[in-house]
């Protein structure tokens, strides 16, 4: 079982390892003087057709999964999701506390440590952690972005949404960083305590992501606008991570 | 030339420079007012609910041509599709961007209070010089809770127009900059596919508009 595991561990540290020398290959170039003033840069999207296909796939199953789904969330009382999202952001504070000590925020990490401790009492399902001390989330993307790792280019990926080269590889170094990764039996913990974050995090985008697409041109494109923008406040720890519009895992989604 | 004369010439140029921008500078507190009185006038223009829909938007179109800097988001937004347009798609690239921004911003001052609007602070604009920057707290319309809204302002010729909002961080121009700059690359650099296209965004959502209140 050890070998079995240090195996995975080997493969996902490769993909990361592949996917950062990509995003460092990939870097983005300002449009323009004029650009350079409004701080736009192009979109880096090589791969635009085949992300406009699973943006497309990633739609179909918002209209046919995601959405009704979120709206049965939506029909659950207030307490019971507070509930929900108490314990969602519990287990979460494994991977953000490593998060928050790789990018030296020891505030913040502090935070995490002090919910982590406190609200295991409670099983995660309750929060007695002071205000001062507020939930934040954070990644492994966000950290290497902190430590000067590129984007990359544009992914969306199946069922997960926007994301780069960066952040994918991020995604896969959390699940290294997240504790049951090592525990037998616990996939279908995983995939279920996923799916109701994906739940979550689209019923918290429940009309503005329809409100968003109603003077769209280009809806992919606005998305993909919106989640670039969206992710540097996040890096830069000027909004949290917790569930949006563009930053939701789960939504159809993207400079 | 003699240095007395050279001296004298500096020092004149330099007076002049100086009492130029003198003429042309203003504060971000003047910034600031510009913005409240401009959010002063959106509630008490728009925030009737009596108001027609198109009554709304005529009166925030008027507003958009008072306030904002039209031509510079237009040109902003097009990018380097500015350069290739033809005047008279120009025009009409920022006539329908008038009515796209008037579509999705008037009717979010409907049922506007005065405490739904409230200016913060006025700052010089961290990322641009010449451009000054207005922090505003404001009620979102879908959610109903307060969000911030940045307003970045310029002041050109003794009067302030606004060249972008970012509304929780997210910036009205680049993501539109974005959007289009994406939709003319995908119909072969026409500026006139992309108005099609905003055009018939316009007219789906002012049938969905008229859908919902027949429904």
């Amino acid at each position: 079982m050890h070998t079995r595991r240090s195996t995975q561990l080997a493969r996902g540290l490769i993909a990361a390892l592949l996917a950062l020398t990509l995003s460092a290959c990939a870097s983005q170039e300002p449009d323009s003087a004029d650009g350079d003033l409004f701080q736009y840069q192009e979109p880096n999207d090589p791969l635009e057709e085949v992300n406009r296909g699973i943006f497309t796939f990633n739609r179909g199953v918002d209209t046919v999964l995601l959405k009704p789904a979120a709206r049965g969330y939506d029909q659950i009382p207030a307490g019971f999701r507070d509930i929900i999202g108490n314990f969602l952001n519990h287990i979460s504070l494994p991977v953000v506390l490593v998060n928050d000590v790789a990018q030296g925020e020891w505030n913040r990490a502090e935070d995490s440590f002090a919910r982590l401790f406190v609200n295991t009492f409670t099983l995660g399902l309750g929060d007695m952690v002071p205000e001062r001390h507020p939930y934040h989330a954070e990644d492994f993307g966000q950290t290497m972005a902190v430590h000067g790792v590129d984007d990359g280019f544009y992914l969306v990926l199946p069922l997960l949404g926007p994301s780069t080269a960066r952040d994918g590889a991020g995604m896969v170094a959390d699940i290294f960083l997240t504790p049951w990764t090592y525990v037998d039996n616990t996939t279908t913990f995983s995939i279920s305590t996923t799916a109701l974050d994906g739940i979550r995090r689209r019923h918290a985008a429940l009309g503005r992501l329809e409100e968003l697409e109603r003077d769209s041109v280009d809806f992919y494109a606005r998305l993909r606008s919106l989640y670039y923008q969206r992710r540097q406040l996040k890096i830069d720890n000027q909004i949290e991570s917790g569930p949006d519009i563009a930053g939701s895992r789960s939504t159809a989604s993207a400079r | 030339m003699r240095p007395g004369s050279i001296l004298r010439g500096v020092a004149l140029a330099l007076t002049v420079m100086l009492t130029a921008g003198q003429a042309g500078a203003a504060s971000p507190d003047e910034a600031a007012q510009f913005i409240r009185d401009l959010g002063t006038e959106a509630i008490d223009n728009l925030a009737d609910m009596e108001l027609s829909e198109q009554e709304r938007e005529a009166r925030f179109q008027k507003m958009l041509n008072e306030g904002f800097a039209m031509k510079e988001i237009s040109r902003f937004v097009l990018g380097r599709y500015w350069r290739v347009a033809s005047p008279e798609e120009q025009e009409s690239f920022r006539k329908t961007l008038q009515q796209v921004l008037a579509d999705r911003f008037a009717p979010m001052f409907t049922n506007y209070g005065k405490n739904d609007f409230k200016v913060l602070k006025g700052q010089d604009d961290p990322s641009n010089p010449k451009l000054y920057m207005v922090t505003t707290r404001i009620k979102d319309p879908t959610s109903g809770n307060m969000v911030t809204a940045k307003w970045r302002v310029q002041h050109k010729d003794g009067d302030f127009a606004i060249v972008d909002v970012k509304a929780e961080g997210v910036s009205m121009a680049i993501t539109l900059r974005s959007e289009y700059n994406s939709v003319i690359q995908r119909n072969d650099g026409s500026v006139a596919a992309l108005i099609d296209k905003m055009q018939e965004a316009l007219n789906r959502d002012s049938g969905e508009g008229s859908d919902a209140s027949e429904g």
